[in-house]
């Protein structure tokens, strides 16, 4: 690599700061808010950490407001999400990599346009169709849109990556002594690793933070997800925007950290070294 | 022990793609037998049907005795070596050679027996806890010979192992597979493209050519008898000469080349146009004895290797390679007058290309 004299380094930081500073700033304005006494939003003060701040906010959401039946809410409908969303376009995906089978193109092709269609146009159909299936505030009606929204992306993502694991690996396994099964979870699976916690993340972020389907599938208060829940500090006549900030912020926490874990496995470059390309 | 019978096998794609057709040849216990041909002859199909990772269309596989057809890669009792050798990159070399032993429930104690043994063989021993990608290439095809011989099995089967080695690594491996054939007392089949490995390896060499088999024989009767045209063109580096020419009154004749026929050429029913070969070597410069043939010509290029030296000599419509003495004088546009032995030439019907004898 090329060593930057010092002049070039300080302009690159530069150019990067700014940059930062434009990505941090929203978070920088939420926490202050966060921590600001009462419903000051448009508040003149510059000061990051407000003279009288508060945790005030954080108190009432976890204490007086059904904050944490909510995060219960999110996690089960998220983490079923992934675990649909992983287990199904892992296998699927593998399917499509290794197999020639009748309809597999059009199979592939439909799976992609879905895709084309904006989610709001699927709002009414999807409304009908699960409220005939009676899954109106129910887990399992989020659960089952949420996946149907995801799994074309993840299916693909996978088949792509399978598609980069040569087959050579399961041949070898399957003279070793696996069957076909075999032979996918104990040498193909941990290889696609990346894969897996990219579509894993995919899954679950997307459902995470999913306002749109949630507002017409869960209408029970006490089934909302996070991102219905906080809509719930906004009334017609007042927000509360200290109680807003505050669980805006909580709920960016989970998200952040599953990034910071998953960090690892995204590193590509697992499958080299084992076949000559 | 240990005998592969493949008994009229053919292989064919969908859409009527013949990839290998009638294969019938029985392999021996502790035989090395080398699949040669040029690429998409079949060889390669014909292994991965032995080792059951391609259908058989037609026709059957035997592994003592047993047909196996219809029987899994795993129960086969085959070892494969692939030429990308196809190591399990999240696996140390250790984990890679013993996991076909731990698939198949061997004691903890037996597994570390023979992974150490045959790291010790193949020099790996300080390379066991590494994963595949801190290793060389010549290091991880040890490692895929390694997790084919921890577990003994009846039939090794090689799939171009040394194709993606440098030549002076491929030396070393070549030798370092023939001790181990050796030391193995193991049934080999070995795939490869390079004849110089079919010839130096093999105790019986099949030529393949567009899914057909051309000739199985020994390396030596495969050079020296070829049944047709292509054999005798595949095998032997620089290839043989082909001159066509026509038969009249027991001499043939075209070229710039004319000899005698023998006795045995005669008796051949040879007659009218035929294709002639003859191998370098079988060339030699100088004045020629009674009843050899000759031909002469101008030299186009020469190569001089050191040893030997190849020369280049254009003749009538075509170009013939000598392999001569080095200590000569002779350099492009200079007169080259060669002759040879007539029970050295081989006869080929164009039309069939094969041998005529």
């Amino acid at each position: 690599m090329v060593k930057n004299k010092w002049p070039t380094r300080i302009l690159i930081y530069a150019i990067l700061l700014v940059f930062v500073l434009i990505a941090v700033y929203p978070v920088i304005r939420v926490a202050s808010i966060s921590l600001r006494p009462g419903d000051r939003l448009l508040s003149t003060s510059l000061a990051l950490i407000p003279p009288d701040a508060t945790l005030d906010n954080f108190r009432i959401l976890f204490t007086e407001r059904p904050f944490l039946r909510w995060v219960l809410n999110s996690t089960i409908v998220s983490f079923a999400v992934t675990l649909f969303g992983v287990a199904l376009a892992s296998t699927a995906g593998y399917i499509i990599s290794r197999y020639k089978f009748v309809g597999r193109t059009t199979a592939m092709l439909s799976i992609l346009t879905t895709q084309m269609f904006p989610a709001t146009m699927l709002l009414l159909p999807m409304y009908i169709i699960i409220s005939r299936l009676n899954l109106i505030n129910t887990y399992v009606g989020l659960i089952v849109v949420y996946s149907a929204t995801a799994l074309p992306f993840c299916v693909w993502t996978m088949k792509g990556f399978y598609d980069t694991i040569p087959s050579s690996l399961e041949e070898a396994a399957m003279i070793d002594g696996c069957n076909r099964f075999q032979a996918f979870y104990k040498v193909v699976f941990p290889l696609a690793s990346p894969a897996l916690v990219i579509t894993g993340l995919f899954s679950f972020i997307s459902s995470w933070s999913e306002y749109l389907v949630a507002a017409q599938v869960l209408q029970d208060p006490v089934m909302y997800t996070l991102p219905l829940g906080l809509k719930q500090f906004q009334q017609s006549m007042s927000t509360e925007w200290g109680l807003y900030a505050a669980g805006a912020l909580v709920v960016s926490i989970p998200v952040i950290g599953l990034f910071l874990f998953a960090n690892r496995w995204l590193v590509g470059g697992l499958t080299l070294g084992g076949v000559k390309e | 022990m240990a005998e592969v019978v493949l008994d009229h096998v053919y292989k064919i794609y969908p859409g009527d793609v013949t990839a290998v057709e009638d294969v019938s040849t029985t392999i021996h216990d502790k035989e090395f037998v080398v699949l040669v041909g040029p690429s998409g002859c079949g060889k390669s199909t014909t292994l991965r049907m032995v080792a059951g990772l391609e259908e058989i269309s037609q026709g059957t596989i035997s592994i003592n005795g047993k047909v196996v057809n219809d029987v899994a890669p795993k129960d086969r009792d085959i070892a494969m070596v692939f030429q990308n050798y196809a190591l399990y990159p999240h696996m140390s070399v250790r984990d890679n050679m013993a996991f076909g032993l731990k698939l198949r429930k061997f004691t903890k104690q037996e597994i570390d027996t023979r992974v150490n043994e045959a790291a010790e063989i193949l020099e790996l021993t300080p390379l066991l806890d590494r994963k595949p990608k801190a290793l060389s290439g010549g290091q991880r095809q040890r490692v895929a010979l390694g997790r084919a011989i921890v577990r003994k099995p009846e039939v090794f089967l090689f799939d171009e192992p040394l194709s993606n080695l440098d030549a002076k690594l491929r030396n070393q491996m070549r030798a370092e597979i023939l001790r181990l054939h050796k030391r193995l007392d193991a049934t080999i089949i070995y795939v490869t493209h390079d004849q110089v490995e079919a010839m130096t390896m093999g105790t019986r060499i099949v030529v393949m050519k567009d899914g057909l088999v051309q000739q199985i024989d020994a390396p030596i009767d495969l050079y020296d008898r070829p049944n047709n045209h292509f054999v005798a063109g595949f095998i032997g580096s620089p290839t043989m000469n082909f001159v066509t020419g026509t038969i009249e009154a027991d001499e043939f004749k075209g070229g710039g080349v004319q000899f005698k026929l023998t006795d045995a050429q005669k008796n051949s029913g040879a007659k009218g146009e035929v294709i002639m070969g003859i191998r370098p070597e079988d060339l030699a410069l100088g004045d020629p004895s009674n009843g050899d043939g000759t031909v002469s010509g101008t030299v186009d290029i020469a190569e001089p290797l050191g040893a030997e030296t190849y020369l280049h000599v254009l003749v009538g419509a075509g170009k013939l390679i000598a392999r001569v003495e080095p200590s000569n004088d002779l350099d492009t546009g200079a007169e080259a007058k060669l002759h040879f032995k007539p029970k050295k030439t081989h006869l080929f019907d164009p039309e069939t290309s094969q041998v005529l004898r």
